[in-house]
């Protein structure tokens, strides 16, 4: 059964009010979101829409539009914290001000329908993949993330492997916290941009366990030319790449010949692997270790299809990748925001 | 100045600055209520990305793990400051105080000098 049947099939056991939500786009499957959606679903689900339209393999996922964090952040306790912290310059003041609202948001309980509508969502989704080893990622994709002058980049949280009901809602909760935690507050602010602008939605997409995950930059951004493209890779998930708690391999590629410029092998002893209970650390097999992560056969692979990314995108792209099975899928992809 | 570390740097450009080793928020606070012009800031944690309120302020930044596509790299790069991610240190403590300079090599690759005085 195609997606669209097996989704309006599903549709049909839903309640009335749940139905009318997905009408309403407060939740949607991110094939179903466009380009001018980003006010609504973010600069990451609206790019990871275009991938799947553009005929990429992404992971399959529903979004949480941004109306929901605006009925969080609208609530009275977390409105005032928010216009504390867009009045005031001093940072000392700031970390205070994010501090109590960290506590006081920790006590806002999702509405019942909200609920309800993210529970339908993750079920048709387990049926579409169906079910799933690893869980799923729960993801932030705030309205001012992934756009083209700055990134946001590792400022607001993901959960991995997250499995159950209950815990997919806390970890929902728990992104739009990661929006208004001190460390994005001061990020936006430090970028001009007050935190009362900020809205988050968040994706849930199924998670895959990666075998090699990395970053691709279609540009070189250490010298900032766009005939090369750079590399990163480790074994099993990404989160100890992007998270820079490993020495990953770095590969320099021309993009012409799709020759390797330059080659530096890592230095990692562990990695991150997903599994039935979540994420976990285990020691880098020896006969991983010293080993580049990617052959030239992979890396030629990958480069290509970022840059048919690139192209599609119109300008330089950094994405974030994995490959399970052999197979290359893309997780991500931003525009480069420093060329 | 002596080389005392080699890491990857995230933009070609040298920065030269007095190093303070941050390993908490208070320290950030504290540097930032100081002046951070011109300092460059050593972390052990590239995932610590509270650096931001002293970012735009800051010569460089110096990190102990990492590489090119973590996010405190791409964020400095948005300050258009280097960092030298994924550094081997002998000693980083005994660098805190000291001028320092960021220098790119060949290629990804950048060296730490400190003075040796």
């Amino acid at each position: 059964m195609s997606q669209k049947r097996e989704q309006a099939a599903y549709f049909s056991l839903m309640t009335p009010e749940a139905q009318n939500m997905f009408r309403e786009k407060t939740v949607s499957f991110l094939e179903d979101i466009r380009l001018d959606d980003i006010q609504r679903f973010g600069g990451k689900a609206v790019n990871t829409s275009r991938l799947l339209q553009g005929g990429f393999k992404v992971p399959s996922g529903f979004s949480i539009s941004a109306e929901c964090f605006d009925e969080f952040t609208q609530g009275s306790p977390v409105r005032a914290y928010i216009e504390r912290l867009d009045r005031t310059d001093d940072l000392e003041e700031m970390l205070q001000a994010a501090i109590e609202l960290e506590q006081v948001a920790s006590d806002y309980e999702l509405p019942p329908d909200l609920e309800k509508q993210i529970l339908d969502a993750v079920s048709l989704l387990e049926r579409r993949v169906g079910g799933t080893v690893s869980g799923y990622a729960v993801r932030s994709s705030a309205t001012v993330e992934d756009g083209s002058s700055f990134s946001f980049a590792g400022q607001a949280e993901t959960h991995l492997c997250v499995r159950d009901h209950e815990a997919i809602l806390q970890s929902v909760k728990s992104v739009w916290l990661s929006a208004l935690t001190p460390r994005a507050v001061l990020y936006l602010k430090s970028k001009g941009v007050p935190p009362s602008q900020v809205r988050m939605s968040v994706i849930v997409q199924q998670m895959i366990p990666a075998d090699i995950s990395g970053v691709l930059f279609t540009a070189n951004v250490v010298t900032g030319e766009r005939k090369q493209a750079l590399v990163e890779a480790i074994h099993g998930l990404g989160e100890p790449l992007v998270g820079g708690k490993v020495t990953p391999d770095t590969y320099i590629l021309d993009k012409e010949t799709l020759d390797i410029v330059e080659e530096r092998i890592g230095k990692t002893d562990t990695m991150l692997i997903a599994g039935e209970h979540g994420s976990s650390e285990v020691p880098l097999p020896d006969s991983l270790r010293g080993e580049p992560v990617l052959d030239h056969a992979r890396l030629r692979l990958l480069l290509d299809t970022g840059l048919k990314i690139e192209e599609m995108m119109g300008y330089p792209q950094d994405i974030e990748w994995c490959i399970h099975e052999n197979r290359l899928v893309i997780l991500q992809s931003r525009p480069i925001t420093t060329l | 100045m002596k080389k005392v570390g080699e890491g990857l740097i995230s933009l070609r450009i040298s920065a030269q600055g007095e190093l303070r080793y941050i390993k908490s928020i208070q320290e950030v606070v504290d540097l930032w209520k100081e002046g951070a012009e011109g300092k460059i800031v050593l972390v052990d944690d590239a995932g610590t990305t509270t650096l931001s309120p002293i970012l735009p302020k800051l010569a460089g930044v110096v990190c102990t793990s990492g590489a090119l596509g973590s996010h405190l790299a791409i964020v400095t790069r948005e300050f258009e400051i280097p960092a030298l991610m994924g550094t081997q240190l002998d000693d980083p403590l005994q660098l805190h105080g000291k001028q320092v300079r960021i220098e790119p090599e060949e290629g990804t690759s950048g060296i730490l000098l400190a003075d040796d005085t």
